[in-house]
């Protein structure tokens, strides 16, 4: 045929631009689908093979059948390329079908174990993870809209191992499906746009007239060349920005498999938003989706690897922040692990407001919980202590006296009027028999009301469980298993939080451990102790949008769950500093997504991604720039803890961070960063 | 308002001259465990890419035939 062009074009919007100009010529368009309407994260589409076999592998596994995910990938390539051998004997396109060579595959490995279902299984998540890796083109889709609207037949043409009954599906998810008359695969009749063979099946089952038919692809020779020697008018788009963009996610993922550093790196390069996904969003979205949204990821991920090493049944999520936590779980664990070989999980109301009273009931008050109720600058005598743990102060006023205290005697050397020889009497008074017999006395109702809520929750059907938390001390889960170890079917505890200062020692035993992930005391790490400058924003930016729990209640009928009010002053306050993180969670929620199918892909765990998490730790706490603390500084934070007692000013000196400075001193103040992490370092090696 | 992503493709909020000037700084004075950091090539590489990348390959994709048959050439004389 002649007098039909092939035009390359470098730019997207020049090409849609001829389109639209010619339109008129052409009733039938057609497109090709990958690198053309639809773009991949990923620079290499054999990348997305490898989360399959190694799901295959985890399948595998689960029947007793042991091989290596790479072996799996070795085996399903060969399978395929004698496929393709098979096909070129009688084709001239050497062209694959994905349900052909992957059964066979399964088959392979499974052997007598080989189900139907498992070719369905492995298919849903290939397509699952194709569609996650798979962006649309805005500009394409865009004309695509109007070529429908104008009443084109619009039809895809692609030349790959997947059928189009699966090709239909990725071009639904991308939102493309109800724009094109069909989708044409090579894989159903192993005739390709390379060849040119598809045009000429296509053009006889269609009944097109090739005068008037565009086709538009990415490919010189498939898209440009064949379609020009058939007599369609064609269009390439050779997109430099495209180029440079797989350019640099190649080397980002090249470089990270000999630099560790750049596998965090990687993984949020892939999370990166493409096309119209890139849309304007508020300061703390970015921060939530770019700095706290893939580390938070990344604990969850741990979490869930820890419960599949451990055998773990059940996941408990320690409110408030474990609400975040359990969304972040429910987004990124399908993809994950999609061999479905992982825990229950559970939203816990638990605080230590109303654990504290509940973890009295059986060993009374120890040293170590009076501590913990001292900690906190504004508390200051036996008020607050009768206030944390919920005791009777009138019916306690006589074992005080017996051991020469009151209400209102000063235990906190940060307050004026602290005597030593008060916290010697102190440590008495917890040795009194008689007093911790009237405590235990007191605590008891709390403590059968927690006691039947966890029952409720199959709490004690469990032998190993993991508790999720925020950190910092482990006090929940402190307060909580001291309430229940007196029971034989407690189950043990795993306790995973996101950084664990241990201020107050954890009493770790064989029943009741607890690991920090992100930062860990016992651990020590430099980079990561830097979120130790605002533990509060991370509180703020995972606390679930609904007040605390204060106490476990019996009632007639069993037991209630009692919640703070939330209309007073503090209530209130709350609810406008949740408001003003509410961003801020919907970008790690929004992260979460992306995280999953990153992290899926590339392979990696949270000891791949810590130096990248260090980095940003260190990068963004220690040395934020002045924009980003004030953006992202908490606005109020609620500690049910804290008394009002107003502790010396000289015994605070010095304690004020980095995140407390005003906007002045960040900007103005000289080498106020360096300075600060210097007695950061001082503090962190002292203590 | 601010987007995710810059048009060089970097991080919002954390670009890579800033992780690059981090990581020149922890050779000095070591500020955390890096695990061996950008390395100085790659990381002057990724630089350059994302500052020039945009309009390089703009220019380099029309020469694209031209350039393979070169790396070809090239990697044959290796």
């Amino acid at each position: 045929m002649i007098g039909v062009a092939s035009e390359t074009f470098h730019s997207l919007g020049k090409l849609i631009s001829w389109g639209r100009s010619h339109a008129s010529e052409f009733q039938t368009i057609s497109f090709d689908l990958f690198d053309t309407l639809l773009i991949r994260r990923i620079h290499d589409p054999d990348q997305v093979k490898l989360p399959v076999a190694r799901y295959i592998s985890s399948l595998a596994k689960q029947k007793g059948i042991s091989r290596s995910w790479r072996w799996v990938q070795n085996l399903r390539d060969e399978v395929e390329q004698n496929q393709r051998r098979e096909t070129g004997k009688t084709c001239a396109d050497h062209e694959a079908c994905y349900p052909g060579f992957m059964e066979e595959t399964l088959k392979r490995i499974f052997g007598a174990h080989y189900e139907e279902r498992l070719l369905d299984q492995v298919t849903r998540y290939e397509l699952d993870m194709e569609s996650r890796m798979l962006v649309p083109r805005k500009l394409l889709a865009e004309w695509l809209e109007e070529l429908k609207e104008s009443g084109k037949r619009v039809i895809i043409i692609s030349d790959v191992y997947l059928p189009a009954s699966h090709l239909r599906i990725l071009v639904g998810n991308a939102g493309l499906l109800h724009l094109v008359e069909t989708v044409i695969s090579s894989a159903d009749t192993f005739r390709a746009k390379a060849s040119g063979e598809a045009f000429r099946l296509i053009q006889e089952q269609f009944d097109i007239d090739t005068s008037s038919w565009l086709h538009v692809g990415d490919n010189p020779i498939s898209d440009g060349l064949r379609p020009q020697e058939f007599g369609i008018t064609s269009l390439v788009i050779k997109d430099g920005v495209e180029k440079f963009r797989k350019a640099l996610i190649k080397r980002y993922v090249n470089y990270s498999k000999g630099r560790p550093f750049y596998r965090g790196r990687a993984l949020q390069q892939l999370m990166l938003p493409l096309e119209d996904e890139n849309v304007e969003r508020d300061d703390l979205y970015v921060e939530g989706y770019n700095f706290i949204g893939p580390m938070v990821g990344a604990f969850v991920q741990h979490v869930a690897e820890e419960s599949r090493r451990l055998g773990l049944t059940k996941v408990f999520f320690f409110s408030r922040e474990g609400y975040t936590f359990k969304k972040v779980w429910e987004q990124c664990m399908p993809i994950l692990f999609p061999d479905g070989d992982l825990p229950e999980v559970e939203y816990l109301y638990v605080s230590r407001m109303a654990l504290a009273g509940a973890a009295c009931a059986h060993e009374g008050l120890t040293r170590t919980s009076a501590s913990i109720a001292m900690l906190p600058p504004g508390n200051k005598n036996f008020h607050d202590i009768c206030r944390i743990f919920q005791l009777d102060q009138e019916r306690l006023a006589p074992h005080l006296q017996r051991h020469k205290l009151s209400a209102d005697t000063c235990l906190s050397p940060l307050h004026e009027g602290y005597d030593q020889k008060h916290s010697v009497r102190l440590m008495e008074l917890l040795e009194d028999e008689i007093f911790q017999q009237e405590v235990r006395f007191q605590t008891a109702a709390a403590n059968h009301a927690l006691i039947s809520y966890l029952t409720d929750l199959g709490f004690f059907n469990h032998e190993q469980i993991a508790a999720v938390d925020i950190g910092w001390l482990g006090t929940i889960q402190r307060f909580l298993f001291n309430a229940v170890k007196h029971r034989s079917d407690c189950p043990r505890i795993h306790g995973y939080v996101f950084g664990a200062t241990r201020g107050i020692p954890f009493d770790e035993t064989l029943k009741n451990s607890l690991e920090g992930v992100m930062y860990d005391r016992h651990r020590f790490d430099l980079a990561a102790s830097s979120i130790l400058y605002a533990r509060d924003v991370f509180e703020e930016a995972c606390r679930a949008p609904h007040p605390t729990i204060e106490k476990y209640q019996l009632t007639e009928d069993g037991y209630e769950l009692k919640f703070r009010t939330s209309k007073d002053a503090t209530g209130m306050a709350e609810q406008e500093q949740d408001r003003f993180f509410s961003t801020l969670q919907q970008g790690i929620f929004d992260a979460a997504r992306a995280y999953g199918a990153a992290s899926a892909l590339l392979g990696y765990r949270i000891e791949d991604y810590r130096p990248w998490f260090n980095y940003l730790l260190t990068a963004k706490l220690a040395f934020p720039k002045t924009r980003e603390v004030l953006a992202i500084r908490h606005r109020h934070h609620l500690d049910d803890f804290h008394g009002t007692g107003k502790p010396m000013k000289e015994k605070l000196k010095g304690q004020e961070s980095l995140w407390d400075q005003s906007g002045f001193s960040l900007r103005f103040s000289p080498f106020l960063r360096s300075r600060m992490f210097w007695k950061h370092i001082r503090t962190v090696i002292k203590s | 308002m601010r987007r995710l992503r810059t048009d060089d493709f970097d991080l919002d909020g954390n670009r890579f001259f800033r992780v690059l000037k981090f990581n020149l700084v922890d050779k000095l004075l070591p500020i955390g465990n890096f695990r061996a950091g950008t390395g100085l090539k790659p990381g002057l590489v990724l630089l350059f890419l994302h500052w020039f990348g945009r309009p390089l390959f703009k220019v380099l994709i029309r020469y694209e035939p031209h350039l393979h048959r070169l790396y070809l050439k090239l990697g044959r004389s290796k």
